[in-house]
């Protein structure tokens, strides 16, 4: 644990009203290490990343976002009236942003749509264009607010697949929020559980790459964080 | 790129939904044809009864004239210069007037859409300005303005503003929330901001609202341009009211209706470059 800090909050604590969603948060996330942070909804775990990504004014507490933080939500948020190559190289500077931008766009498979609209685009096409535009800027640390859970099983698997690639190609340190415990395992160094407003569960995987969905190791260890989240295994195991 | 086009036929073929509205396009095509040449048709149908009406004899010629008499009288008044005069000074009033009420509307509706402060300054004045009859203002406009140039161009202006304002501060009102923070997280500066978001965001509702503005100058126009007009199309009708001549007057009315027609063509062109993100097929 020698590399050095890229975000970090300490005793962060953020209330809307009278309704506290995080009471004393301490995180550190390092150069180049994948966290998953799981939770239930309403947990908290989307405010902490909102933070960190410098969205959320309203926190208490100590926050080091990163150096060129860049976040990739739930939905794609294309601005739908520019074509897609545009919506990449938004806010982008440099002679060579155009050609910054179709190279990313290349990695994520979407050479040839560069002048497409993005309504013309299927919704994992979309969150293609989306990781694209968070990639073009080399950003040191990725935040993902549940990018997939919006897409279908099979788009889903694949853009999984393209996030593990692409994350080992430039290296940022990632946060990604989720609520599938499988997905956590698959693609992150280091799992984190929230429950009501902190951090309950800090857990390590070093398991090997490409993890596959029914290795024994991943499998006892999605029923330990399951029940850790309260999940009765008889009856909601996601097959 | 070979390798591509195999996940994005999966995709299309998995996904099944985003295919679908594209679907019911071509019908829309089919029935929207008809529609269009009918409604250039339309006023031709309106003439037909008109001149029919008149060779029956159910207008009386000093009531209403016919088509083919007022077709005379607007080519005696365009030979003769008075109608492209009368048009051009009217043109003017109505252009500088759209320009200063168009241009005050920009500028306010900024202020109050953007920041709350200047909300809470503009936004009083333009809703009192929006439900005084503005008509009554023509005698303090005399009083203030004299019968010249100014009264006409300053009605035209105010009237010009408030459809214009209404609409551009409800729009940008209603620019989505997540798109901000997306300009937020990539930190688009001030300029980024306003070309690539609120701009394209706004312009739907703006034209919407440049369209009412239009319309609400030329009706302005033609009120102030009852009152001491020495030019323009108003003068021309004023004129011919004391001669009874009804075809004159009914040439001028024509001339007010094409430039109202005119103008919204333009800003239909404009509004449909304007979303043509929009309406660009789905084609996969």
């Amino acid at each position: 644990m020698s590399s050095p800090i890229v975000a970090a909050a300490r005793g962060v604590r953020r209330a809307f009203g009278d309704h506290v969603v995080l009471d004393g948060i301490d995180l550190e996330i390092r150069t180049g290490e994948f966290v998953a942070l799981l939770g239930r909804s309403g947990c908290g775990k989307s405010t902490l990343l909102r933070i960190l990504a410098g969205l959320d004014g309203g926190a208490e507490g100590e926050v080091l976002g990163g150096r060129e933080p860049a976040v990739v939500f739930q939905d794609p948020r294309l601005f739908p009236w520019r074509r897609v190559l545009d919506n990449v190289a938004l806010g982008l500077r440099g002679p060579d942003a155009r050609e910054r931008a179709e190279r990313v766009l290349a990695e994520v498979g979407l050479t040839g749509r560069e002048r497409a609209w993005p309504r013309q685009l299927s919704g994992g096409q979309r969150q293609r264009v989306a990781l694209a535009r968070a990639l073009v800027r080399e950003p040191d640390l990725l935040l993902l607010d549940e990018p997939f859970s919006a897409l279908d099983a099979l788009t889903r698997i694949s853009a999984q697949e393209l996030v593990q690639s692409l994350v080992e190609t430039h290296q940022p340190a990632v946060l990604m929020v989720t609520h599938d415990v499988e997905e956590a395992l698959l693609l992150a160094d280091r799992v984190l559980v929230m429950d009501t407003g902190g951090l309950v569960h800090d857990e390590r995987i070093d398991l090997p790459r490409p993890r596959r969905r029914d290795h024994p190791e991943i499998v006892r260890r999605r029923s330990a964080l399951l029940r850790l989240l309260g999940v009765d295994q008889g009856a909601s195991v996601p097959a | 790129m070979s390798v591509d086009t195999a996940p994005r036929e999966l995709v299309s073929a998995a996904a099944g939904t985003p295919a679908a509205p594209g679907r019911p396009r071509p019908r829309r095509r089919r029935i929207e044809l008809p529609y269009r040449l009918l409604r250039l048709l339309s006023p031709f149908i309106l003439v037909g009864l008109w001149q029919l009406a008149s060779s029956t004899g159910l207008l009386a010629e000093r009531t209403f004239p016919p088509p083919a008499t007022v077709v005379d009288t607007a080519r005696f008044l365009w030979e003769s210069g008075e109608l492209p005069d009368a048009i051009l000074v009217s043109l003017r009033r109505a252009a500088l007037g759209f320009l200063l009420g168009g241009g005050l509307a920009v500028v306010l509706g900024a202020v109050a859409g953007l920041s709350r402060l200047g909300d809470a300054l503009v936004d009083p004045y333009v809703q009192m300005l929006r439900v005084l009859p503005l008509f009554g203002l023509v005698p303090l406009f005399i009083i203030w303005f004299g019968i010249k140039e100014e009264p006409k161009i300053y009605l035209v202006a105010l009237f010009a503003l408030v459809p214009l304002y209404l609409n551009l501060v409800a729009a940008l009102r209603g620019v989505d929330r997540d798109l901000q923070e997306v300009a937020a997280s990539l930190r688009l500066n001030r300029w980024e901001r306003l070309r690539h978001l609120y701009v394209p965001a706004v312009l739907p509702g703006a034209l919407v609202g440049l369209r009412q503005s239009l319309g609400a100058a030329l009706v302005a126009l033609v009120v102030a341009e009852q009152v001491n007009a020495g030019a323009g199309l108003g003068y021309l009708i004023n004129n011919a009211r004391d001669f009874l001549r009804t075809d004159i007057i009914v040439v001028a009315l024509l001339c007010y209706a094409v430039l109202g027609l005119l103008t919204d063509a333009v800003v239909r062109v404009l509004e449909r470059a304007a979303v043509r993100w929009r309406d660009e097929g789905v084609q996969r």
